[in-house]
């Protein structure tokens, strides 16, 4: 099994760990850093360096709380809580369902559920990120696999590609958020170079 | 927790699958758990209780001919109770939301509020049944039992459907039909049926909670 597909932000302990809480809390509400450290058992030093990670990577948003601002707080960022649904779903994937798996491919006749097709969108996503596919390709594609009814149809989408070895990944694509041109992996701010 | 700071570690070098799914899991277990408003053991410990006053309340009335009404000593131990129940639950809600803000805090604390207003309500109607001369048997017996778990109830309803909580609106509901069963079984079986159905929504909503829990869990 490789973690190349896994986000590298997020597919480190700390951070895992730091997401995975932060995750917890309704969307938009943030925790205390104090908070946070008690609850991870981390030191300070630690704590910042991953929180500054992931708030490059635009999965985190820090604002200052409390009397005069003196204390801080994060919260998960809509872009964090994707990521980690996604990075979830890849490795709830990756563990269950062994590659070969699929390497006998069903009757082209045989209908498709959404299982089907989103691990077909992941594969495409990951070809994607190995440039085997522009990005124009990657959206005609992916229109076309969600559309897919049959495994034929799925198939078409992919049958010019390499098997990749996270071909069981499943990708979410609910609450309506199609977004091909955002793929896992790490994305900074342009502007906000990082030196560690 | 552990802590899994260390450079190799946050690094992600090596960082095995598995691994990764076991400590999402736990954190992830973790953090709902201390986030929790309500949990489980607590709701299900609260049912019991209630379970039990109300059951102290059916007994100190069920031979009462004409009906009087429960004594002071068994209303004392149920405000007892009450007082105790509402403080494990500041506590539990202090815990849970130290460190915490946002948009979702603040709705809480709004819905906490209309609850609380809410719980006026049957007192109030107590008050205005004894002003004009109503029996013991509804000012002591039918509207303290009963009035509550519709009002407040229907509260906790309408709070439970405005943010698609289905298993409170679910357990709410139930205590509104039990409070409306309650408030024709007569002023001692009025205590009997509300806590039959206090109970049941109470520990429903445990059970609900609990496997929400589970379910919810990312890995």
């Amino acid at each position: 099994m490789t973690t190349d597909a896994l986000d590298p932000v997020i597919h480190a302990p700390a951070r895992l760990q730091i997401v995975a809480t932060l995750a917890a809390l309704p969307q938009g509400d943030a925790l205390r850093l104090t908070r946070l450290q008690r609850m991870l058992h981390v030191t300070p030093g630690h704590l910042t360096r991953d929180l500054r990670e992931l708030e490059d990577a635009g999965y985190l948003a820090c604002a200052s709380t409390g009397d005069g601002g003196a204390q801080t707080a994060v919260a998960l960022t809509r872009q964090g809580r994707d990521m980690l649904d996604r990075y979830a779903a890849m490795l709830r994937n990756a563990l269950a369902v062994p590659a070969t798996q699929y390497r006998t491919a069903p009757a082209p006749e045989i209908r498709v559920g959404d299982a089907d097709r989103e691990a077909t969108a992941a594969a495409l996503s990951e070809h994607f990120a190995q440039g085997r596919l522009t990005l124009d390709e990657l959206n005609a594609r992916l229109e076309v696999v969600l559309a897919a009814t049959t495994h034929g149809a799925l198939s078409e989408a992919t049958a010019d590609l390499p098997e990749v070895t996270m071909i069981s990944a499943r990708v979410s694509f609910s609450r309506g958020k199609r977004r091909p041109g955002h793929l896992p992996g790490r994305q900074r701010h342009p502007q906000r170079g990082r030196s560690s | 927790m552990n802590d899994t700071s260390d450079d190799a570690a946050t690094a992600g070098g090596g960082f095995d699958p598995h691994e990764a799914a076991r400590l999402l899991g736990q954190a992830d277990r973790e953090a709902r758990r201390s986030f929790s408003l309500h949990p489980p053991l607590s709701l299900a410990a609260g049912a019991a209780v209630t379970l039990v006053a109300y059951g102290v309340l059916w007994l100190s009335t069920r031979d009462q001919h004409p009906y009087t009404g429960p004594s002071l000593g068994v209303i004392a131990l149920v405000y007892a109770v009450v007082a105790v129940s509402i403080a494990v639950s500041a506590k539990v809600y202090q815990r849970a939301t130290a460190g915490v803000s946002g948009p979702a805090t603040t709705q809480r604390k709004v819905e906490g509020a209309a609850i609380l207003v809410s719980w006026l309500g049957s007192p109030i109607i107590q008050g205005a049944l004894q002003h004009y001369g109503a029996s013991n048997a509804i000012v002591y017996g039918v509207i303290p039992a009963a009035a509550p778990l519709i009002i407040v109830g229907s509260t906790v309803v309408a709070v439970g459907a405005g943010k698609a909580d289905w298993p409170q609106f679910g357990a709410a509901l139930a205590v509104v039909i039990a409070g409306m069963v309650a408030a024709f079984a007569g002023p001692s079986g009025a205590w009997a049926v509300a806590g039959i159905g206090l109970f049941i929504g109470v520990a429903g909503y445990a059970a609900a909670t609990a496997w929400q829990q589970r379910a919810a869990s990312r890995i």
